[in-house]
């Protein structure tokens, strides 16, 4: 494959060209109501993204396609010919293209990004004696008690990625990861309630599965309890699952850590300056990494699509916007430092323990928490949180959590606890001075 | 190639359930952002296979169509331990569904020529606009369904248009407007472009809207967010596998009467062009209407193959999976309010004082406690029953749903099923569907 291009490349019909493959391949267990086992899929998935480039009359000519895994020569050239006959439309503001600085990886453990336990397991598929095992362990913590496990999927991925390009040497690196979802139900006589757990987990030798169950009992224990929520103008606490999705949510990005895209700069769209305020911070200040070196991390990647080697980089100092995340391109538009893969959100914590006021409100978990990425607003349903009162921690569910985010994380104390998560490690909870919760 | 292995060379007439999924998308997606424009096209296709064990399914799928034969080997080899049965549609069916006749997107540089042009003419509207991007993508899907009874194959072309504007409000913020479009092949230009009017003026509003206080409001639903209410609601809610996992509170609630008698609420894969439209699933079950609520009362659930068999419940078209590498959920495609009789300014000359919600960004379900998250919302104030220039966003609307439903005393006479959506299990297992209804008024709700 590699060689159609070079010869392109070589015929001068092309400037340069980066193949991404990637092949994964995943084991996952799906259970219905009390453990019933549904059904198992075991799944193997190549994918080949071409990419070539071609200076053009109006800018460099960057066009993508992907590539079937049992394409033959013929089809590749036919592939590449369309290829080069639509360069010309696809165009952007001339940059250059990663160099031996930016792709220099020579102090990169490459064998940091993967679990070697997952690997071997997906393959052997024993990681389904993993999920028997801790199946087995959440039915006897459930033993006697009036709840139920309704569903739990578990799901294991495998992935190498491999880049070739015609710049630089090629890069091979595997990436594991896990994913549990289960949930728990409360049967009484006046009905049932649940309680969802969506956990991410990178290790799972070493993960506490039981905490994980234990923390989970307790969630749908208060859940069945718990009152409506009430209108509320004051602190919130955040913490838990709640914690994790304000600073890292699924579907989008936390705005203030969006901001610092060089992408989002160069188009006009974020607002922030280097050396400037990002937030104007009155009590404990931001300051945030972007780390795609953490080990055994699925968030890490030791470099880009286009094989910039990765590197942590500090986004907000002290709350003052100290670099921009950037692509090749972004970085020469701004004229700054291209960062390679973007990686885990690293937040450094707080220098002492969150001080809880007498009154506050503390959430656990939200429906979903989706922030616009631009304005900062969001506005999300409470799954559990607590109505906390000295000693009392009254349980309520419902309402919406309401507000901007650059507003509220101009009063914001840090935890000193940091916890690490899936693309996340950072203090494990955050008080905001002003919260603002909308009852039902 | 592969459709004659499967539909000519494997032997599906064997004592045990095995199916066959083999899908492919291949998508053209063309960018323009600033000055930068980018064109892509990306294939992602493969195959899967589930063979039913008596218990649980055991599924193999792969990217790779060399292995087919192997992996059906290995599966029709496996034994049967388990002793349930699936509830298999055995009517033989072998057809082939073409796409209605329409323009596909075959001329790339003149596509993008006239994205160009209108993204110039977007840019040039106000001087507050900082950047306008566009995305149009093109997929063209292929199905082909195997199994025993039956040979199905289809091609669904979807074309999907975004417009995108990043204006800066008098407060120095940055606010992001967006309007999508479903139209197949080169039609959706022509959408993009009749859309422009209602564009512009919703940028015009954006700049002056304010955070709304949070609390109890009579609202009127635009059709561009009442399918986003079926959805989260009885679509969810309705849904086999959630309530055979006893995940939903609409069980109890099977043949009541939830709402007003003129409420009904439908699922319709059979509506060409929209965005969740399928001719048949991915259990191999050929499209039809679903009333999830009929008259105001909780009528049929939707299912995939294993919850209607575990439940004993009647074929939908619903069991699908986000790709070939997936397992089968039942899944929604275009879910809808069905249409009303009243026009929406009558909707609206009923309210004294309370807001007109006309677009949001997505929602989460709760079946269990039917509680809904919709957020993202941007309205506009109704008072003394008309609408003045007071602008809202970034809201969300939360509440009971038999509460919300229970409120509702008009239904519009304007359905729309225009706007694209995706639709998640949870976070996950992403489906495309439609959005879009008739308008609806509801006496009281949580906004905040």
């Amino acid at each position: 494959m590699r060689k159609v291009f070079q010869d392109a490349k070589a015929n001068g019909y092309i400037k340069a060209f980066t193949l991404n493959i990637t092949h994964e391949e995943r084991r996952n267990l799906y259970f219905e109501r009390d453990l019933k086992p549904e059904s198992i899929l075991h799944a193997k998935n190549k994918k080949i993204n071409a990419t070539i480039f071609k200076d053009t009359e109006s800018g460099l000519g960057e066009y993508s396609f992907s590539l079937r895994p049992d394409a033959t020569e013929e089809d590749i050239k036919q592939e590449l010919k369309s290829a080069i006959d639509l360069i010309s439309t696809s165009v952007s503001k001339p940059y250059n293209l990663p160099d031996d600085k930016n792709t220099d990886d020579s102090d990169i453990d490459y064998n940091l990004f993967s679990n070697a336990y997952l690997i071997e397991d997906i393959k052997s598929g024993n990681v389904d004696d993993l999920v028997t095992t801790q199946t087995g362990v959440l039915r006897e913590m459930l033993h006697g008690k009036p709840i139920i496990c309704n569903a739990l999927e578990f799901f294991s991925k495998s992935v190498t990625i491999t880049l070739q390009t015609s710049y630089c040497k090629d890069k091979t690196y595997i990436t594991t990861s896990c994913y549990m979802e289960f949930v728990l139900t409360w049967q009484s006589e006046q009905g049932e309630t649940e309680h969802i757990v969506y956990e991410k987990i990178d290790k799972p030798e070493t993960f506490d599965f039981k905490a994980c169950f234990r923390e989970a009992i307790l969630s749908v224990e208060d859940t069945n309890r718990a009152a409506k929520a009430v209108d509320y103008d004051g602190p919130v606490l955040l913490c838990g699952a709640a914690n994790y999705n304000f600073w890292k949510p699924d579907l989008t990005m936390n705005a203030v850590i969006a901001h610092c895209s060089a992408r989002l700069s160069y188009l006009g769209v974020s607002s922030y300056k280097i050396g400037e305020p990002a937030v104007h911070s009155e009590n404990d200040r931001l300051t945030i990494f972007t780390n795609p070196l953490l080990p055994e991390n699925s968030s890490s990647g030791p470099f880009d699509q286009q094989g910039v080697t990765s590197r942590r980089i500090c986004l907000l100092e002290e709350s003052r916007c100290a670099a921009f995340f950037a692509s090749k391109q972004y970085a020469e538009y701004l004229n700054t430092e291209a960062t390679g893969g973007f990686g885990v959100i690293e937040i450094l914590p707080g220098t002492a323990p969150i001080t809880r006021p007498e009154r506050h409100i503390e959430i656990v978990s939200f429906a979903s928490f989706v922030p616009d990425q631009v304005s900062g607003d969001f506005s999300a349903e409470i799954r559990l949180g607590y109505i906390v009162e000295g000693k009392n921690r009254k349980p309520f569910k419902g309402g919406l959590f309401s507000g901007n985010i650059f507003e509220l994380a101009k009063h914001l104390h840090l935890n000193d606890k940091v916890i690490e998560k899936p693309g996340y490690m950072g203090p494990d909870m955050v008080l905001f001075d002003n919260g603002n919760i909308v009852g039902l | 190639m592969i459709k004659d292995i499967l539909f000519n060379q494997l032997n599906f007439d064997i004592p045990k359930y095995i199916d066959a999924n083999v899908f492919s998308e291949k998508q053209v997606r063309v960018e323009l952002d600033k000055e930068n424009v980018s064109v892509s096209k990306d294939t992602d296709s493969g195959l899967k296979f589930r063979l039913w064990d008596g218990d649980k399914f055991i599924e193999e799928a792969t990217s790779d169509l060399q292995e087919v034969q192997k992996i059906f080997d290995n599966l029709s080899a496996q034994k049967v331990t388990g002793t349930h049965e699936l509830k298999v549609d055995t009517q033989v069916h072998e057809q082939d569904y073409t796409p209605e006749a329409y323009t596909p997107i075959s001329d790339i540089p003149a596509l993008t020529q006239e994205l160009k042009t209108l993204r110039a003419k977007i840019l040039s509207y106000n001087e507050d606009i900082v950047n306008v991007r566009i995305v149009v993508r093109n997929s063209d899907e292929e199905h082909i369904f195997r199994n025993k009874y039956k040979k199905l194959e289809q091609h669904i072309p979807i074309t999907v248009g975004v417009l995108v504007a990043y204006i800066r409000t008098s407060e120095g913020a940055t606010k992001e407007v967006f309007k999508s479009f479903c139209s197949p092949g080169m039609s959706i230009l022509e959408k993009m472009k009749s859309g422009l009017d209602e564009f512009f003026i919703r940028i015009e509003q954006m700049k002056t809207a304010k955070k709304l206080p949070g609390g109890k409001y009579k609202v009127v639903l635009s059709p561009k967010i009442t399918g986003l209410l079926a959805h989260e609601s009885f679509g969810h809610g309705m849904e086999a596998d959630t309530l055979l996992k006893g995940r939903a509170l609409a069980s109890n609630y099977q043949g009541k009467q939830i709402g007003p008698s003129f409420v009904s609420i439908v699922d319709n894969p059979d509506l060409p062009g929209r965005h969740g439209a399928l001719h048949f699933d991915n259990d191999g079950n050929v499209a039809k209407k679903t009333y999830l609520v009929k008259n105001g009362v909780i009528d049929t659930p939707i299912a995939d193959l294993y919850s209607k068999s575990m439940l004993e419940l009647e074929q939908s078209c619903n069991g699908r999976f986000e790709s070939f590498d997936h397992k089968n959920y039942t899944r929604m495609t275009n879910t809808f309010f069905e249409e009303g009789e009243t026009p929406e300014e009558n909707l609206i000359a009923s309210v004294s004082d309370g807001i007109y919600i006309i677009s949001s960004s997505g929602g989460m379900e709760d079946p269990k406690s039917w509680g809904v998250q919709i957020q993202g919302c941007f309205g506009q104030r109704i008072k003394d029953g008309k609408l003045i220039d007071e602008f809202y966003d970034g809201f969300a609307i939360t509440g009971f749903l038999p509460d919300i439903i229970g409120q509702i005393f008009g239904v519009g006479n304007n359905l729309e099923i225009e706007d694209i959506g995706f639709c998640g299990k949870g976070h996950k297992e992403w489906v495309r569907v439609s959005s879009g209804g008739p308008s609806l008024g509801i006496g009281e709700v949580v906004l905040g």
